[in-house]
């Protein structure tokens, strides 16, 4: 697996969002991590970039319920300009409650990696970094 | 003794004699003056007896044969002759030889001096059939009316060239018209009894029914003559000539259904009822799960990061973020807890309160936001100035809604709001207008209303407000909707 070098975390709990940040930095999990309160802004910034390879995070957390735009519909407008991407970043959706709709959903998209209840474990982590250093 | 058979006048005509042969009566004949009495082959076969069982005897054929009841009838024709000249018919019930009364038809005719001795001449019939199926008809129409009368059910006919209609007794009851009137209405008079919003329907069903055959079995609301509104079902069937082949005319049933339909539509929406506080329980039960499981994980997050940090200042960071998961925590409890009061206070007084008098209170206590904002707020309460509702919520609701037009404005323009009361059928509506933001329906109509969404970067957006206005205005049987454009501004409608 190669080495993450750049997270993107689309979530509005600033909370949730502080602690995660210090988690990858922590265990150096990524080189960067970049963060957005709402999928607007996110999807703002990859479709501007979708042609510089340095600049498209090679992994997306990306929470379900977000004020205004919400995670699905974060989806539907990725897919829509995803091919023109450089560079294609792996989404994983994260939610709060265990929601067996959502949940299915998430994972019968091709374009989302997997599907976690917060807080992520150990083993999330590492499925999605590829690595968790004691 | 024997009269001597021919002694009697009917006897000795060989004419009658073949006329009493083929008819299907007995004849009898009855000499006042020398008080004798013949009867036919015929008259003895209808008692049940052949001539020579028993002697005609005018005493005891009144006395032991006509059931006591029916003796007064006779007696006087017998008796009172020859004051009686006329022709008469009596039923009475005789003495069969089988030892039951059967029924009989006794006619007469007296015959005075002309032919000698005063006579009484006349037939009797057996109508035993008859007055049974008479008795049954009789009853039967009884049970009809009285089946009618207590299903609610009357018939109706119409019928084509010539035009002609009939109702039944109950058709004029349910109608509210007298039922001893014979009222035959013709089809626009009783076209006029149907509720206006149904005429078209009515007339549909029938002209189909009349010129394609179609039966139909409608239900519709009739205003009857006193001005009742009553909920019918009306079942039409064609009727076709004896051909079956052209039809001639409609025949039907007309059932006053208003008491089952009223508890219908009270069970219809007792159903609806339920099933929006159903899904308001299942959303609130989600949410509930979801806030709190939000903070739970937070507060695990934050207290295990707290474990492994070793810088002061990134520990001081922690510790203010615990804090601030414990007021959030705080807040959602407060929501919750509003939530659920809402849920369990359905059924508390409603009273009666003035929309200007809300109003001005909630206009006094946003004041601040008002005067910097230099917000325009005015209100049309007119049309209906008063409602019976929940105080609390009146407040509650008028507050969200004004306030949401001073949070959401545009930052180029001061917010202009407008309230309006009036009435449409029957139910009081609200509108609330701003200049605002507006929201892109397209994009959050269906989430506008739910819990933690809000659609601006708008640090006072809670996105409770509209979720608890929204439950408020349910809980107690109303509608809330909005109509909006982007930049242009929203208009909310309360239907309470």
């Amino acid at each position: 697996m190669d080495p993450v070098l750049l997270t993107c975390l689309i979530d509005d709990d600033e909370i949730f969002v502080y602690a995660m940040k210090k988690i990858i930095n922590m265990k150096q999990l990524s080189l960067e991590t970049i963060t957005f309160d709402r999928v607007e802004k996110a999807l703002d910034y990859l479709s501007e970039k979708q042609s510089e390879i340095t600049a498209i995070p090679d992994v997306i957390l990306l929470d379900i319920n977000l004020p205004g735009e919400d995670g699905w519909d974060f989806i539907e407008s990725f897919e829509q300009f995803s091919a023109e991407m450089i560079k294609k970043p792996k989404i994983y959706m994260l939610s709060s409650s265990a929601n067996p709709v959502d949940q299915q959903r998430a994972l019968s998209n091709k374009n989302i990696e997997n599907y976690f209840v917060k807080p992520l474990s150990k083993e999330n982590f590492q499925s999605i970094f590829g690595t968790w250093p004691a | 003794m024997v009269p001597a058979e021919d002694h009697y006048m009917l006897n000795n005509n060989h004419h009658f004699q073949l006329v009493l042969k083929g008819i299907e009566a007995g004849v009898y004949e009855l000499d006042f003056d020398k008080k004798k009495f013949w009867w036919s082959s015929k008259f003895y076969e209808l008692l049940g007896y052949k001539r020579g069982d028993i002697i005609p005897d005018k005493k005891r054929f009144l006395n032991e044969m006509v059931f006591p009841d029916d003796r007064k009838k006779l007696t006087d024709i017998f008796e009172n002759y020859p004051k009686i000249e006329d022709h008469f018919i009596i039923d009475l019930r005789i003495l069969h030889h089988n030892g039951n009364y059967r029924w009989y038809q006794l006619a007469g005719q007296t015959k005075t001096k002309e032919h000698g001795n005063p006579h009484l001449i006349g037939s009797l019939r057996d109508i035993q059939k008859s007055v049974e199926q008479q008795e049954r008809n009789q009853k039967n129409e009884l049970l009809l009316e009285e089946v009618g009368f207590m299903a609610k059910v009357g018939g109706f006919e119409i019928k084509l060239n010539p035009f002609s209609s009939t109702w039944s007794k109950e058709m004029s009851l349910i109608h509210d018209l007298p039922e001893d009137e014979d009222f035959v209405p013709n089809f626009e008079q009783s076209m006029q009894y149907v509720k206006p919003e149904y005429l078209s329907e009515v007339k549909n069903v029938i002209n189909d029914a009349l010129t394609k055959g179609i039966p139909y079995d409608i239900e519709s609301k009739i205003i009857t003559a006193k001005g009742r509104e009553v909920w019918v079902r009306a079942i039409g069937k064609p009727v076709y000539d004896d051909k079956k082949e052209k039809v001639i005319g409609l025949r039907g049933v007309f059932q006053d259904i208003d008491a089952q339909k009223e508890k219908e539509l009270a069970f219809k929406a007792s159903v609806n009822l339920i099933n929006e506080q159903n899904h308001r329980l299942m959303n609130f039960s989600h949410i509930v799960s979801h806030n709190l499981r939000s903070h739970a994980t937070n507060l695990e997050l934050t207290l295990n990061l707290i474990e492994m940090e070793t810088d002061p200042k990134e520990l001081a960071h922690l510790e203010e973020n615990l804090r601030k998961i414990s007021k959030s925590f705080n807040k959602t409890m407060e929501h919750l807890n509003e939530i659920i009061v809402i849920q369990a206070e359905t059924n508390i007084n409603r009273k009666s309160i003035k929309f200007k008098e809300v109003t001005k209170g909630i206009l006094a206590a946003l004041k601040a936001e008002i005067e910097q904002t230099g917000a325009r707020i005015d209100y049309d309460f007119e049309a209906c100035p008063e409602i019976d509702y929940v105080p609390a919520y009146l407040e509650s609701i008028l507050q969200n809604l004004i306030s949401n037009g001073i949070k959401y404005r545009r930052p180029d323009i001061s917010p202009e709001i407008h309230l309006k009361a009036y009435r449409q059928n029957q139910r009081i509506i609200l509108e609330v207008s701003d200049n605002g933001l507006g929201i892109d329906l397209a994009k959050y109509g269906d989430k506008l209303f739910g819990m933690h969404k809000t659609f601006h970067d708008n640090p006072n957006a809670k996105g409770i407000g509209l979720f608890i206005t929204k439950n408020q205005i349910e809980a107690l049987g109303g509608k809330i909707s909005v109509r909006s454009e982007v930049n242009k501004g929203s208009t909310f409608t309360v239907v309470f």
